[in-house]
């Protein structure tokens, strides 16, 4: 079963149990069939309830059979290397250890990746993705800006928050342009703030006082 | 001191926040972290009122507060603005964590002066 070159891989719902006399039977907890190499894929038949019907054939000594099955969460079979994964109905001969426990390990990983993907977009409210947009003036009030300041822009619940990440300075808006405009408003009153109280600045102030003359100034 | 308030300080009491019930941080929680704080208010802004939070006369933090007739209006920027999750700043709102113990907080990640190190550079 190492030596399985291009095998057809199939995970098995737990109560149909194969029933192939002549064929090695997988262990407990097998959940995957592998036809060797020697097997091939003669015909392939998928309806759109998702049944899929497979002839199969043994090069070795010609001998056909079927397999009925339905997709499971994967949806697809990929042909292409004489490889389905599948949900099986049916009675088929039954191969394959070492290959199948890597499908079977993959798949399982794929379903439980596929439930965190869901939960997090259900935990972050909407596929959002925070953008990032550039302010390039501060119109109408007196100052002009003389670095580069990115505002990352990302749903909050039902508004958004524009932060200066440089300088951590965020504020909140109803859309984002909302939010951007608040941003605008409190890096201007805060310039003016910090710049009056410097000599009693903490850290933090301080530092967002230096990281605002470093990208605007007081127009003349 | 520090090391205990910091591994305590999370309110358990009937108003702390769990984790699957967390509110959305609006203006009542700000208003109210700013009277805990004992912040000074600023409302010279045009969108916001400027909370700014003293402590022995430096100024340390400060966040914006939002006007407008919806007392819901979400402050999801606060957290940031005062280094805390946004857990623990609802937890500030809603509950008895004291101003002493988001200063020692502050204190103990590095965003404020510890007296003690004040006195060595004095």
């Amino acid at each position: 079963m190492t030596q399985l070159i291009s095998p057809l891989a199939i995970p098995l719902l737990g109560r149909h149990k194969p029933v192939a006399p002549s064929w090695p039977e997988a262990g407990e907890g097998e959940n995957l069939i592998v036809l060797p190499a020697s097997f091939q894929i003669m015909q392939a038949t998928i309806t759109t309830g998702g049944k899929q019907t497979y002839d199969i054939i043994n090069k070795q000594n010609a001998e056909e059979q079927d397999i009925t099955a339905y997709a499971s969460d994967f949806a697809s079979v990929m042909l292409g290397g004489n490889i389905g994964v599948f949900s099986l109905l049916s009675n088929v001969p039954l191969v394959g250890q070492g290959f199948a426990a890597q499908i079977s390990l993959l798949w399982k990983e794929m379903r439980s990746i596929k439930k965190q993907v869901k939960k997090l977009a259900r935990r972050e409210g909407a596929a959002y993705h925070p953008v990032e947009m550039s302010i390039l003036h501060f119109e109408p009030e007196p100052f002009e800006v003389t670095g580069g300041i990115r505002a990352l822009v990302r749903q909050d619940k039902d508004s958004f928050v524009a932060t200066f990440v440089d300088a951590n300075i965020g504020a909140s808006g109803e859309t984002q342009n909302d939010a951007v405009a608040n941003l605008k408003d409190m890096m201007v009153a805060l310039f003016g703030r910090l710049s009056k109280e410097e000599g009693r600045l903490g850290k933090e102030p301080a530092r967002q006082l230096a990281v605002l003359r470093a990208v605007l100034r007081r127009k003349n | 001191m520090g090391r205990s308030l910091l591994a305590n300080w999370q309110c358990y009491g009937p108003y702390s926040v769990g984790k699957t019930d967390m509110p959305t941080l609006n203006r009542d929680h700000a208003r109210a972290i700013a009277k805990k704080l004992r912040a000074t208010i600023d409302k010279s802004g045009k969108a916001h009122d400027i909370a700014y939070i003293y402590h022995n006369g430096v100024l340390v933090a400060h966040f914006g507060i939002r006007r407008g007739s919806d007392r819901n209006l979400p402050h999801g920027h606060i957290p940031d603005a005062l280094h805390l999750r946004p857990r623990q700043t609802l937890n500030l709102a809603i509950c008895t964590l004291t101003r002493e113990q988001w200063i020692q907080i502050m204190t103990d990640a590095g965003w404020i002066e510890s007296e003690e190190s004040e006195a060595e550079s004095d």
